[in-house]
């Protein structure tokens, strides 16, 4: 990735400067919330045959919601590339859809987790929202292959893949009402809630993770302009 | 689709609706520990529960309690509930009991026991089966389902280390990979100010060589 972010985008260069801040923030929260899902949260033992690896959950819940939301900045990022062809969005819809994969493998990993307790087994094949997860997860995979075998005339078509690959995002989230699934509803209408407790719990690692992907975004955006800037003082150094 | 497509696919309906379908009229309801099976034999006006869990223990065993409910005009008969793991393949294991059904609108038990030890698999999915029998042994009506057998003691604490250490190592290694771009950075920066310093330096050498006679 050459081009650097420039300043065109605003919340994305608040992003830029702040990611340590929001990386400490980050790390204060998840602390926070692993005390909070192990140690405090209420037990939900209704419907669950392993009710303690059901706090497994608050650490599930909160990377699969930020891992919607990276793949929904990059289908933001990618719409705004194939509008006005801004190298810069292009960029940013790479960096969060690849943020997007890192925090779909931890949440699959949580869930593999629990699935083993619960279940028996990590994985159920049979079930529709960890299959159309699955199927997430492989489509952006596919995503940087494609910008990968293409090279220089990819972002365009890898910016439509995006947006069409988008259509699997609110496809899984809704994937336990459309066919019969496996995966609990807990918080979902019909489901047995968390109560006030698991609320807060729920809600501290909703911010821990959405903050870990802002940080990281930064980061990877900063890293980004710097390369671009050594890559061009090389050039003018080799003149 | 010509006529006589039509006519032919008209005829195949028709006679699946008239055919007699299956016996079993079972349901189930509810989900996890809150699923119960629903049998029947609409004969005798009887109906029949009993909860079915999504996992069992073959390390603990456990039982299934079959609750028949009479109706008004519901007659005394034995019946026979069975329980049945793999119905219809190899491995087919099947625990059943015998009890009097009720005498009019009222409710019995029979409870078909599974002793420790006599299912050790830990099996996800495993096909389940409850049936309810005239006490001859005649099937009146059967409902599927699939049972989590396991096999496994748990931790002495659920298992609530395991899942915090292996939690911790997955977001210890995301937050490793932040502190990697961290650092990344600061090398590609400190890499930048010596490219600047060097490029100054060239800039400043030429000039000073344009000043020299």
């Amino acid at each position: 990735m050459e081009a650097a972010p420039s300043a065109a985008h605003p919340p994305l260069d608040f992003v830029r400067r702040n990611a340590l801040p929001f990386l400490s923030s980050s790390a204060a929260l998840t602390v926070a919330t692993f005390i909070l899902a192990l140690l405090w949260a209420p037990t939900l033992s209704q419907g669950f045959s392993a009710p303690v690896a059901q706090r497994v959950f608050y650490l599930h819940f909160g990377p699969a919601i930020t891992s919607y939301a990276a793949f929904t900045v990059a289908f933001a990022y990618s719409l705004l590339y194939l509008r006005k062809g801004d190298g810069d969005a292009d960029l940013i819809a790479a960096h969060s859809a690849a943020l997007g994969l890192l925090f779909a493998a931890m949440t699959i990993a949580a869930g593999a987790l629990w699935g083993a307790a619960e279940w028996g087994v990590a994985w159920r094949f049979e079930d529709a929202r960890l299959d159309m997860y699955l199927v997430l997860l492989l489509t952006f995979i596919g995503y940087f292959a494609l910008r990968r075998q293409l090279g220089s005339g990819a972002p365009r078509l890898a910016a439509l893949y995006a947006v069409a690959g988008y259509a699997l995002v609110p496809l899984s989230y809704f994937s336990i009402y459309l066919w019969q699934s496996l995966h609990p509803r807990v918080i979902s209408p019909g489901g047995q809630g968390v109560g006030a407790g698991g609320a807060l719990v729920l809600s501290v690692s909703i911010a821990a993770s959405l903050f870990l992907f802002f940080g990281l975004l930064g980061l990877r955006l900063a890293v980004s302009e710097v390369e671009a800037r050594v890559a061009r003082l090389q050039r003018e150094a080799d003149v | 689709m010509s006529a006589g497509q039509a006519v032919l696919a008209l005829g195949a309906l028709a006679l699946l609706l008239l055919l007699p379908g299956s016996a079993s009229a079972g349901f189930v309801t509810g989900s996890g520990a809150e699923r119960t099976a629903h049998l029947f034999d609409p004969v005798n006006g009887v109906n029949v529960s009993v909860a079915i869990g999504e996992t069992f223990s073959g390390i603990a065993g456990g039982s299934y309690r079959f609750v028949l409910h009479g109706s008004a005009g519901t007659a005394e008969r034995p019946y026979r509930v069975e329980v049945v793991v793999s119905p219809g393949s190899e491995t087919e294991a099947r625990f059943n009991d015998t009890g009097d059904g009720p005498a009019g609108a009222l409710n019995t038990t029979i409870e078909v026991a599974i002793r420790p030890g006599a299912l050790p698999f830990t099996l996800a999915n495993t096909p389940f089966a409850v049936e309810l029998r005239s006490g001859a042994g005649a099937l009146l009506d059967a409902v599927e389902f699939a049972v989590d057998l396991r096999y496994k003691e748990p931790p002495a604490d659920g298992g609530l280390l395991n899942l915090a250490l292996a939690s911790a190592a997955l977001w210890a290694l995301v937050f490793l990979y932040a502190l990697r771009l961290h650092f990344t950075q600061r090398k590609l920066r400190a890499r930048t100010d010596a490219l600047e310093r060097s490029i100054q330096g060239s800039a400043k050498e030429g000039s000073a060589d344009d000043h020299n006679p």
